[in-house]
């Protein structure tokens, strides 16, 4: 090696020390190098652009600039490529969280991906417990039926929409005194889940079924004009004289009364009509089994 | 069956057998080494018998039609999308295809880009400059088109082989319903 080549390896050995503390500025000879020196300068300067490169991702990704793509071909950067491709989906995942999608887990974060499951799981019981409640709320727990509460806010929607016309079904379990005070009320509250069951079985999905108290349920049926409700109270007369024949421990009796009303009109006044309505049947069916005879239970 | 004459592919998942009673004491899976054996002396003669390009071409239809039949078979297609890519994740976990996640998703424009670490075709293969994973582009693919009922095109944008150590595609459907 001569002279010339020995200053030059002596000054690049100073540019590699100017790299290692992080000045990435081209390497710069003060002479003309050998070919050799020339090719050890040539990838000198190459792992200092490398470098220089790996720095301004590496420095985006520490600020969290996840839309910074990653230098082409650097393989020093592997592994905060890696980092990268993982933030950037748990961004995603973020992402649909927040809308709405608790099914999302992380797997691959170490200590991280426990406490962000750990913090779903807790969004997850939340929400379950909301929905329960709010389940709970709206509905009777004896018969899975909505509730008074429900029943009356869904009156008052029905009546502000455009589903007329609308029928308004009263009806109330007979007997049921009878069967509490004879065959226990364990027996009166499955009397009540059966006749609940006939009467949805007997209305479309989307309308609207509720158990008032006690032996009291109402019914909304939107587009629903008398004959088609008339429908309707055959459906659950047919019901309650099937599970009649069936039962050998009491009987269903179901006295109903429906109201319809065309737009404009009141649903509050409907639903009195049809109570009253209910009443009357309640009356005349009370009649009809005493003067056949029979005791009303 | 499998040498008949055609011009459009026929192949269906029950042409893959039964594959537990075909090999009761060797077991339903193989090493990594055989699958790439096969996928990789399978390239090099199509790339000697027609072009590079041919060759890319042929791997990404048989991709197409490999997503395509998986789809159908094997994941849940009733589920919203997230659902769906949720089951597709663990599939392709389960077959030990890769870990697949997504970074990115337009649902109303119908994009998406999504990684593929510990690529059955590519992770750990020696550097080559170039994106070898036209198989896993015809995958996608396949599997976008059964759920979407979208025709997708799917580019591999940064692969194992290219020196970017995870594999990156980015997918969009294309202005096609699917035949």
């Amino acid at each position: 090696m001569n002279e010339r080549d020995s200053h030059l390896l002596r000054e690049l050995a100073q540019e590699v020390e100017r790299v290692a503390r992080g000045d990435f500025s081209p390497v710069r000879l003060s002479t003309v190098p050998s070919p050799e020196v020339a090719a050890l300068a040539d990838e000198i300067s190459m792992l200092s652009d490398s470098l220089a490169e790996t720095r301004e991702f590496i420095f985006a990704l520490s600020q969290g600039r996840l839309d910074v793509d990653p230098p082409p071909r650097n393989r020093l950067i592997a592994p905060f490529k890696q980092l990268q491709a993982n933030l950037r989906h748990l961004t995603w995942q973020t992402q649909q969280i927040a809308a709405g999608d608790l099914n999302q887990r992380v797997d691959f974060m170490g200590e991280f991906s426990v406490a962000f499951n750990s913090l779903i799981q807790s969004l997850l019981e939340k929400r379950l417990a909301e929905e329960k409640l709010r389940y709970l709320s709206n509905h009777d727990p004896l018969t899975d039926l909505y509730n008074r509460g429900y029943f009356t806010e869904e009156l008052e929607r029905v009546e502000r929409g455009r589903r007329f016309p609308v029928s308004i079904m009263m009806a109330d379990l007979d007997g049921l005194k009878g069967v509490n005070d004879t065959l226990g009320h364990a027996a009166g509250d499955r009397l009540i889940r059966q006749a609940a069951q006939l009467i949805r079985h007997a209305v479309r999905g989307d309308d609207v079924v509720a158990r008032m108290g006690g032996d009291e349920f109402a019914v909304i049926l939107p587009n629903t004009d008398a004959d088609t409700a008339s429908k309707v109270c055959d459906r659950i007369r047919k019901g309650e004289a099937a599970f009649n024949l069936e039962s050998s421990s009491y009987v269903i009796g179901i006295s109903i009364g429906i109201d319809t009303v065309d737009r404009g009109g009141s649903l509050t006044e409907a639903l009195k009509r049809a109570d009253e309505n209910m009443y009357r049947e309640k009356f005349a069916r009370k009649k009809k089994q005493e003067s056949a005879g029979r005791p009303d239970s | 069956m499998f040498k008949e004459d055609r011009d459009t592919p026929r192949f269906q998942w029950k042409d893959l057998g039964d594959i537990e009673a075909g090999r009761p004491n060797l077991g339903s899976t193989t090493s990594v080494a055989v699958y790439r054996l096969m996928q990789y002396t399978l390239r090099d003669i199509l790339i000697a018998r027609y072009d590079p390009d041919t060759a890319s071409e042929i791997l990404r239809e048989a991709g197409k039609l490999a997503g395509t039949e998986f789809c159908r078979n094997i994941l849940k297609k009733d589920l919203d999308f997230n659902g769906f890519f949720a089951d597709l994740q663990s599939q392709l976990k389960v077959f030990g295809v890769g870990i697949m996640r997504m970074e990115k998703s337009d649902l109303a424009g119908l994009e998406f880009v999504m990684t593929v670490s510990e690529d059955l075709d590519c992770s750990g293969l020696p550097l080559f400059e170039e994106t070898v994973c036209e198989y896993d582009e015809g995958f996608i693919a396949g599997v976008l088109t059964v759920y979407t009922g979208k025709e997708f095109l799917v580019r591999e944008i940064d692969c194992w082989a290219s020196g970017e150590r995870t594999c990156r595609f980015t997918a969009r459907a294309i202005d096609r319903e699917a035949a």
